[in-house]
């Protein structure tokens, strides 16, 4: 564990940890980009470096947007992700009163303190669950496929059949290009461009990036339509998270049991531990007008589930979220298996990424209270000075890969792709996911007939993971309903 | 017409997979047939649902309602024909000219900013690229 920390320390590395959290910081900020976005855009970029370096650039991202996306929350009322949406209930109430910064401030604070907790909470882990998941064989990793395919539903939000639509999308899309079990190549004939199947690369860009970009341009004007004073307090709002220290240790393990779950996206665990705060707390006059502990609690529980998600991706392979898919799909680039052969075999790494939870959250919300005037001046910049840039960045990251020509073909197609689910209410996390898992999924299931014919269905790890995807399945159904009826209270209000 | 095309997709996977070995055909096959089933199903609860609204789901991207009428969805198309003439410009003229000549053009054709915006954009968008290109991307 210390040797991975040394190995994080050497001064490229930290860079990329730092340029990372850069990139985190300004697309959290910009409401409608998101972390995955920011993801998608560097995972062209990893290509050919150095797997020390790549990561902590992603966890940068990952770690830095759940704090700086409390920004436009706080500040114009405009949820900067999925995942601070319910700080907008008491963070812009408070905001309107004269005291963003104090709600920034404890904002901050609860995200630092969470974000440690959470990596604490993975590196407590890993220990435990190496011994066990070594004892994988194909069939337990074949139904650990089957645990992330079945999360989709839950990704799926009110869409289930949609969602495993799209996720059939996603697996059909996934078998282009040579067959994993046997010596043939599907579908693209003569063509050598898809001999190995479609880009991830392409995919991600085309279904996140490019339908947002261009829905932004289509609305026109500013991201952000009105400016709102920071005003002063940022030492109260560090004061109220140290006042509220067990609310905050409380949401954090809330966060990171939920974040454990695959398919609890941002936006359930937010809603959830602002449910959880309004119901346990005994004064509730000020919910929803300003009250410290609605920005406190799930502002904690929200960078906490950043060490929980990563737990079910690392140790399992099984991605809880479209960011960690993206995060899967870069441990690929680096010709790295997750599961039990990293934790065997690349145990370093692990803890290179857990350091690079810890200090992204630190250096994060140390860059968020550094930058924080002139950040939040970046949001009210018209999108049409920002779009032809963003395009170029997307092409090129496209383009940057295989520097053919079919990239571009490709990618617009995808981007066509997204923009069409989006509008047809089609939810795109679900045929990521299938598309990640799908050449994982056609392996392992071969394996595992080939291997122990269908005697493998009788397995104890099998039987037992079998009863983990109706458990979590059952407990997804459970939290998501009444997160949903808050959120719809929230808008209510 | 989203599911009818995916459905369309499906027949053409489940199709083309026939001649395959085992080995390659009975994953993408199961896939198709899968897929197939759940489209017929969808298409059912559409059209027992015709002319209700379906309400946001949680867990997509935040999808701001940009589109209110059909001058919106040709706005929308229009933005996909920049992003084309994008992609054609950098691989005709080379990532670092193409860059540099589309965000001048799409600034000052598109959005209508002053030549001297137009000319920075430009200018400084060669020289980020020329920069990208020599030392990061592909040194």
């Amino acid at each position: 564990m210390i040797n991975a920390f040394w190995i994080l320390l050497d001064p490229f590395r930290l860079a990329m940890l730092f340029a990372g959290v850069g990139i985190g910081i300004v697309v959290g900020i910009l409401p409608g980009l998101g972390g995955l976005m920011g993801m998608a855009l560097v995972l062209p970029f990893l290509f050919g470096m150095d797997p020390y370096a790549g990561l902590p650039l992603l966890i940068g991202i990952m770690a830095a947007v759940p704090s700086a996306d409390t920004f436009p929350s706080v500040l114009m009322g405009i949820p900067g992700s999925a995942g601070s949406q319910a700080t907008v209930m008491d963070g812009y109430p408070m905001a309107r009163r004269g005291q963003a910064a104090r709600a920034l401030g404890a904002a901050f604070s609860a995200s630092l303190i969470g974000g440690l907790l959470g990596a604490l909470a993975l590196t407590a882990v890993v220990p435990f669950a190496r011994p066990i998941i070594l004892a994988f064989g194909s069939p337990e990793l074949f139904m650990l496929t089957l645990l992330g395919l079945s999360m989709v539903g839950v990704l799926s939000g009110n869409r289930p059949v949609k969602g495993i639509l799209a996720a059939c999308c996603g697996l059909a899309l996934g078998t282009f290009g040579g067959a994993p079990v046997a010596a043939e190549y599907r579908y693209v004939g003569e063509f050598l461009y898809l001999y190995d199947g479609f880009s991830l690369v392409l995919l991600a860009l085309g279904l996140f990036a490019l339908p947002e970009v261009v829905d932004l341009m289509v609305r026109g004007g500013a991201i952000a339509d009105k400016e709102m004073g920071l005003g002063q307090g940022w030492w109260q709002g560090v004061r109220d998270t140290l006042r509220h220290k067990w609310l905050v240790v409380r949401h954090s393990i809330v966060g990171v049991c939920i974040g454990f779950i695959p398919g609890m996206g941002s936006s359930i665990i937010d809603w959830a531990n602002y449910g959880m705060v309004v119901q346990t707390s005994r004064d509730r006059s000020q919910f929803g007008k300003g009250d410290v502990r609605g920005v406190i609690a799930p502002e904690s529980a929200n960078n906490a589930k950043e060490g929980g998600v990563l737990m079910p991706t690392l140790l399992f392979g099984v991605p809880g979220s479209s960011a960690m898919a993206l995060l899967l799909g870069a441990l690929m680039i680096f010709g790295i298996e997750p599961g039990p052969q990293l934790l065997s075999r690349q145990l370093d790494l692990v803890f290179v990424i857990i350091w690079s939870l810890a200090l992204a959250n630190i250096f994060g919300t140390l860059f968020c209270l550094l930058l924080s005037r002139p950040i939040a001046r970046l949001t009210f910049v018209p999108f049409k000075y920002l779009a032809p840039f963003i395009i170029v960045i997307v092409l090129l990251a496209a383009w940057q890969e295989t520097r053919h020509g079919a990239d571009f073909v490709f990618l617009l197609i995808f981007g066509l792709m997204g923009w069409i689910m989006k509008r047809a209410g089609m939810p795109r996390p679900p045929l990521l996911i299938g598309f990640i898992l799908s050449n994982m999924t056609e392996r392992y299931l071969w394996m595992s007939y080939n291997l122990y014919d269908w005697e493998w269905l009788q397995r104890p790890g099998v039987l037992s993971i079998a009863a983990m995807i109706v458990i979590m399945l059952f407990i997804g159904i459970r939290i998501k309903r009444p997160a949903t009826k808050v959120q719809e209270v929230g808008k209510d209000t | 017409m989203v599911v009818i095309a995916i459905l369309a997709g499906m027949g053409v996977i489940f199709y083309l997979s026939r001649d395959f070995v085992a080995g390659a055909r009975l994953f993408p096959q199961g896939v198709a047939l899968l897929g197939g089933l759940l489209c017929l199903v969808e298409l059912g609860r559409q059209y027992r649902q015709r002319g209700v609204a379906e309400s946001d789901s949680l867990s997509d991207l935040s999808d701001a309602e940009s589109y209110r009428s059909w001058a919106d969805y040709r706005r929308g198309l229009l933005c996909w024909a920049y992003v084309a003439i994008g992609a054609a410009m950098l691989y005709g003229l080379g990532p670092v000219w193409g860059a540099g000549l589309f965000v001048g053009g799409l600034l000052k054709s598109a959005f209508k900013t002053t030549w001297w915006l137009a000319l920075g954009g430009s200018v400084g968008t060669v020289a980020v690229v020329w920069l990208l290109t020599r030392f990061l991307l592909w040194a």
